[in-house]
Order: C-alpha cells, then sequence, then structure tokens
C-alpha cells in the first residue's frame, strides 16, 4: 500500500496546479458546507433558547384539554384550579430531570396612558422564574429588559414591549390603566407601572406585549387559578421523557390536561428549522456535485496521460482492483488535501466572525443579535469521511475504466 | 517439456469493416534458457506473437501453452500472478514509472507480489548492481539516458526471477552502440541465469548476437 500511496501523491505533486485545482474545489465545500452547517447549528440553538427560556415558557408547558383550540368565551372552563396546580408540582417533585414548577396566566385587554388605548397581551409569570430562566439559559441572546424586574413586592410594576411604549409614549416609571374582561366576563381595569422595557421576542407582537405578576394577573382575571404550568428541565434531551412520565401520571389520575411541548407551541422554531435543513440540503447537494465532478475531471485527465503506464503495471502482474486501488489512493488523498484546505478556511471563517463579532437582525426579531457560528467536531467528522468517501468513489469512475481496458491499447497508446 | 508452445495459433484484429490477420497459424516451440530473437518487418505480427507468449493478449485461435499450461483457460487475475511470477517485459519506450526512482521501479514487480520492503529492496539492489546502475539508484527516469533507462528496465524485468524476459524491439529507441550494449548484457544474463529471452527486432546487426532467429512475415513463421 506504501507503494501506492507513494505513486499516488507524487503524481499529485507532478501535477501540482491540476491537482490545486481540485483541492481548492473540495476545501472550499468542505468549508461552505462547516461555515454553513455552523451557521444553522447556531439559528437552530438561537430559537430554540428563545423559544425555551427568552419567552419564558420552559421546556413543557401543561393546560387543559382544548386550550389552545377552544373559544375564549370558554376562558374559565379552560384555566387550572389551585388543587390541580398543586397535584402537578407534587408530582414534578419526584422528577430529578425537573428544575422549575410554576404557573403562568395568559391575558390580553386595552392599555391606555390616560390619552391614548391599544390593545396588549400579557403574559403573566411569577417573578423569581426570571432569574432560573436568565441562570439556566445556554446563550444570551439579547439583553432580557432595561429598568427593573418585576416583582412580588409590587405587584403593580409591569414590563411594557419597547413598541408598545413607543405608541404610548410610555418610559420607565410611567403610569398607566390595564383594562379588560374577568374570568367571568365582568369588566375590570387595574393601575400599572411600567418598571422595565423589553424587546419582544417577536416582532409581530413588540407593539403591544406585557409581562406582569402572576399575583396581578389573577387580580386583573379576578381567579385563583391558571391558564398554564411552565416546567423548566435541567437538559432539553429530556423533553420527551419527561412528557411522558408526566402524561402517564395525568391519565393514571383521571386529569384532563394536556401538555405540549416547547417546539409544538413554537411554530416559527419548526418553520424556521425546517427552512434551513432545505436551504442546507440544496448547499450541500451543490457541492457534492461540484467535489464529484473536480475529482473525475482530474482523475479522468489522470488516468488518460497515465495509460501507458496503466498497461506497464498491468503487464507486471498488477491486477485490475490494483489499478483502481492505485486511483482510489490518489482520490483519497485530493479529498484529505481538500479536507485540510477546508479546514483552514473554516477556522478562518470562525475566528474572523469570534473577533469581529458582527451583529445582525434576523427576521421577526426586533434588536440585533450577535452573529455566530457553532463548532461541531461531530459535524466536521461526518462531513470528513463522507467527503473522502466522495472522492474515492469519483476516482473509481475513471480507474475502473482504465482497469478494463485492453493492455495491449494500454501499452500502445501515445 | 517446452518453456512455450503454440499450435496453430491465430489472431485476428476488426478494425471497422475490414479484418486483419495478425498471426495465421503459428505452430512454435521455445525451451527454457533459449536467447531467441524474432525478426521481421514492421507489421509482420512479431508484436503479436510476443503479447501472445506474455499472456497480455489472447489467441483467436489455437492453443498456447506456458510451461504446461493453457493460457487461454485462465482467469484475467490468473494471466496476472502468472505474469508478476513466470514473465518479466522490456518495452521499446522502457516504461519506466517517471515519478518513482530507478530502485523503486525495480521494486515494483516485487510490491505487486507483496513482498515485505527490505526484501524487495535488497533484491532491487543486486539487479541494478548486475546491470551496472549501483550509482543511479536515486535517479528519476528523466535523469538517466536511454541505455541507463533499458537497464533499469531489463533489472525491472528480471527482479522476480522470472522463467522467461520478454523484450519487444528493446533497442529501437537506442543508439546502435548502446543497442549493442543492451543486447550483449541480455544475453550475458541469459548464460548466467538460465532465463529465457525472447525479444523481437527489425535490426538485422543485432542478429549476430543470438542463437536462434525465427523469421516471421504476414503473420506466419517463414524460417528458424
Amino acid at each position: 500500500m506504501k507503494a501506492w500511496l507513494t505513486i499516488a501523491l507524487r503524481n499529485i505533486i507532478k501535477n501540482i496546479r491540476r491537482s490545486l485545482f481540485t483541492i481548492l474545489a473540495i476545501s472550499l465545500g468542505f468549508a461552505a458546507v462547516n461555515l454553513f452547517g455552523g451557521f444553522t447549528a447556531y439559528m437552530y440553538e438561537a430559537n430554540r433558547e428563545g423559544s425555551i427560556y427568552t419567552s419564558l415558557i420552559g421546556h413543557l408547558v401543561v393546560v387543559r384539554k382544548g386550550f389552545f383550540e377552544k373559544d375564549r368565551k370558554e376562558t374559565k372552563q379552560l384555566l387550572m384550579t389551585p388543587q390541580e396546580i398543586e397535584t402537578i408540582r407534587n408530582y414534578c417533585t419526584d422528577i430529578r430531570e425537573i428544575i422549575l414548577v410554576e404557573p403562568q396566566m395568559r391575558l390580553n385587554g386595552l392599555i391606555t396612558d390616560g390619552k391614548v388605548s391599544t390593545i396588549f397581551i400579557a403574559q403573566g409569570i411569577v417573578p423569581s422564574v426570571q432569574e432560573i430562566f436568565a441562570r439556566e439559559t445556554r446563550m444570551k441572546i439579547m439583553e432580557p429588559y432595561e429598568g427593573n424586574a418585576i416583582s412580588a413586592d409590587n405587584i403593580h410594576g409591569i414590563g411594557v414591549s419597547k413598541g408598545l411604549a413607543k405608541f404610548l409614549k410610555l418610559d420607565l416609571g410611567s403610569e398607566a390603566v390595564i383594562m379588560g374582561t374577568t374570568a367571568d366576563g365582568q369588566m375590570n381595569a387595574v393601575d400599572v407601572v411600567v418598571y422595565n422595557l423589553f424587546n419582544a421576542p417577536s416582532a409581530a407582537i413588540n407593539d403591544r406585549f406585557i409581562k406582569m405578576p402572576f399575583e396581578l394577573a389573577k387580580q386583573f382575571f379576578d381567579t385563583d387559578g391558571a391558564h398554564t404550568i411552565s416546567i423548566l428541565l435541567k437538559n432539553t434531551k429530556d423533553t420527551e421523557k419527561v412528557r411522558n412520565m408526566l402524561r402517564h401520571q395525568f391519565v393514571q389520575q383521571g386529569l384532563d390536561l394536556e401538555i405540549k411541548t416547547w417546539n409544538e407551541l413554537s411554530e416559527w422554531y419548526t418553520k424556521v428549522k425546517d427552512m434551513f435543513d432545505i436551504i442546507f440540503l440544496f448547499l450541500f447537494v451543490i457541492v457534492f456535485i461540484i467535489v464529484i465532478m473536480s475529482v473525475i475531471n482530474t482523475m479522468s485527465m489522470a488516468v488518460l496521460e497515465r495509460t501507458r503506464e496503466i498497461g506497464t503495471l498491468r503487464a507486471l502482474g498488477l491486477k485490475r482492483s490494483g489499478v483502481m486501488v492505485l486511483f482510489a489512493a490518489e482520490g483519497c488523498l485530493l479529498g484529505m488535501g481538500g479536507i485540510l484546505g477546508g479546514c483552514v478556511i473554516s477556522l478562518m471563517g470562525w475566528w474572523s466572525i469570534y473577533f469581529l463579532e458582527p451583529t445582525w437582525t434576523p427576521p421577526g426579531i426586533t434588536a440585533r443579535i450577535p452573529l455566530r457560528l457553532q463548532f461541531s467536531p461531530e459535524y466536521m467528522a461526518y462531513s470528513l469521511v463522507f467527503l473522502i468517501l466522495l472522492c474515492v468513489i469519483a476516482s473509481l469512475i475513471p480507474a475502473r475504466k482504465a482497469a478494463y481496458q485492453n493492455v495491449v491499447d494500454a501499452l500502445g497508446h501515445v | 517439456m517446452p518453456l512455450i508452445e503454440l499450435k496453430q495459433v491465430t489472431k485476428t484484429y476488426h478494425i471497422g469493416e475490414s479484418t486483419v490477420s495478425a498471426l495465421r497459424g503459428v505452430d512454435l516451440s521455445i525451451g527454457s534458457g533459449e536467447f531467441v530473437a524474432v525478426w521481421g518487418p514492421s507489421g509482420s505480427g512479431k508484436t503479436t506473437l510476443l503479447n501472445l507468449i506474455g499472456a497480455i493478449d489472447d489467441p483467436t485461435s489455437g492453443q498456447l501453452f506456458f510451461d504446461g499450461k493453457e493460457i487461454i483457460t485462465l482467469s484475467d487475475n490468473q494471466k496476472a500472478e502468472l505474469r508478476n511470477a513466470s514473465i518479466g517485459f522490456i518495452f521499446q519506450q522502457f516504461n519506466l514509472v517517471p515519478v518513482l526512482t530507478a530502485l523503486e521501479n525495480v521494486m515494483l514487480p516485487l510490491h505487486i507480489r507483496g513482498i515485505p520492503v527490505n526484501n524487495a529492496r535488497e533484491s532491487a539492489l543486486f539487479r541494478l548492481n548486475q546491470v551496472e546502475l549501483k550509482e543511479f539508484i536515486r535517479h528519476r527516469p528523466d535523469k538517466l539516458s536511454g541505455g541507463q533507462q533499458q537497464r533499469v528496465a531489463i533489472a525491472r524485468a528480471l527482479v522476480t526471477n522470472p522463467s522467461l524476459v520478454i523484450a519487444d524491439e528493446p533497442t529501437a529507441n537506442l543508439d546502435t552502440k548502446t543497442a549493442m550494449k543492451i543486447v550483449s548484457l541480455m544475453r550475458d544474463l541469459n548464460q548466467k541465469e538460465n532465463t529465457t529471452f525472447i525479444f523481437s527486432t527489425h535490426d538485422q546487426r543485432l542478429l549476430d548476437k543470438v542463437y536462434r532467429l525465427i523469421h516471421i512475415e504476414d503473420g506466419m513463421i517463414v524460417e528458424e
């Protein structure tokens, strides 16, 4: 084998210009796949973090069955009772994968500064969860808010999305009134103070989103219950496992509840992931074609130029398989050269992003966020093995033709 | 038993719509240790005859035996093994691998056989010494003269200790003086090692060196 690798390597060096073009094509292809793969991995993680942590929703959401489908007129029936909340907390105590179980409210109504009114949608959260979510997030993409965190000490302090604040000309410390219907359909109004301003997770709701303490939400809606229970896990990988465990408990106890996962609730995450998967597939196919064509072209020229050499080797006793191994070795070396070059280009790409720290505003997001590329050694390993195999297979196509050529014709080739 | 035996061997080529009979009913027997020249004009069938004997081509009809084995019954891999083990080749244009040194070129048949590197190296050095190229073992073919390249080819042909060496017009690309030296070298090796040599030529000046002459014309042996 060493002799064939020696011949392969020396032939690559002998035709250095041609070899370099092929290696460059492979390098750029490998780098493109890895850098784009790093970008998509970053996008997936950022979306995932946003869906789980930034939104303060968590990995699992427990709701009354039909909560997401039924008419809002049946809101009272869709609330979970304090007893149910306590029961669920008790179930979760025994599950070590869970680090947080807290109720939340989802409300809507009108907000006014006394002069102008507009609609709002609100998330009523237990204030202490903010710190836990902030601690557990793996990726800090945006600053959570400007001002002070909403607190259980003053339940009238709320967070207002920047678009809504701009519309109503609200600032930190501004007073406003929120109005809406209670669980029984009665009108209610509450005075509030702006404690913080934040960018909503989505541009679509940045002009109407409010976060308020859970106690204020209960007071506003005139209920002791909760619309949802958010469950945060230590590890995202345990999502399905914990869901199944809780589901089993709910069925056993006859509870009329269902559990949704973060990705089922985040239509945005699923659609963005699907879109990037398709884009990546396109890119991969294009790279695949370029690499195959480059290697086939280079190796076809090599086979043509060395036809007499192939005839000589066959005359000396090299079998057809030996000829194919010889050219496969050359293809493999070209692939390895390309991968080495690709690694250098990829590293340069990563370092550039790391040092330049660019920011950008993704579609549907309300603020500029860091642009990052993830580094995945597993990913690189898979694409490395795949590319090498591709180069070997691409070499075998012209090599097979050479191996099966008539020896006399090969010897007589000029 | 003769080393090589041909019985009514023919070889026909189809080129487009025409048919060319390169060999027509050749009967031939060559024993071990012979030093034979096949001579005739261009297109007489010399190369075709050598290709068939060397098991790199198959006859259209007839029988061809190498050391008692009928070659046509062998598979492609078996023929390759036969060539590697028992037949050495010397070509008109030397056909050395350009990216390998003289030593590496001579080691090549042994690599093909799977001989360990150290043993292959030792055998190759011995053969290069025999052809008086000890000082040129690290030279690539482009740094060797035509005569030196052909001597490397001779060393390569002999490194596996074959029973037969086939040389197709080995001196055609050499000047007369070098050509004579090459033929003398082949004859010396034939005498020392009892290896059968068959070479083709259309140069009459070389024919004095041979013990047996086969004259071929229009695909038939006309004189021995």
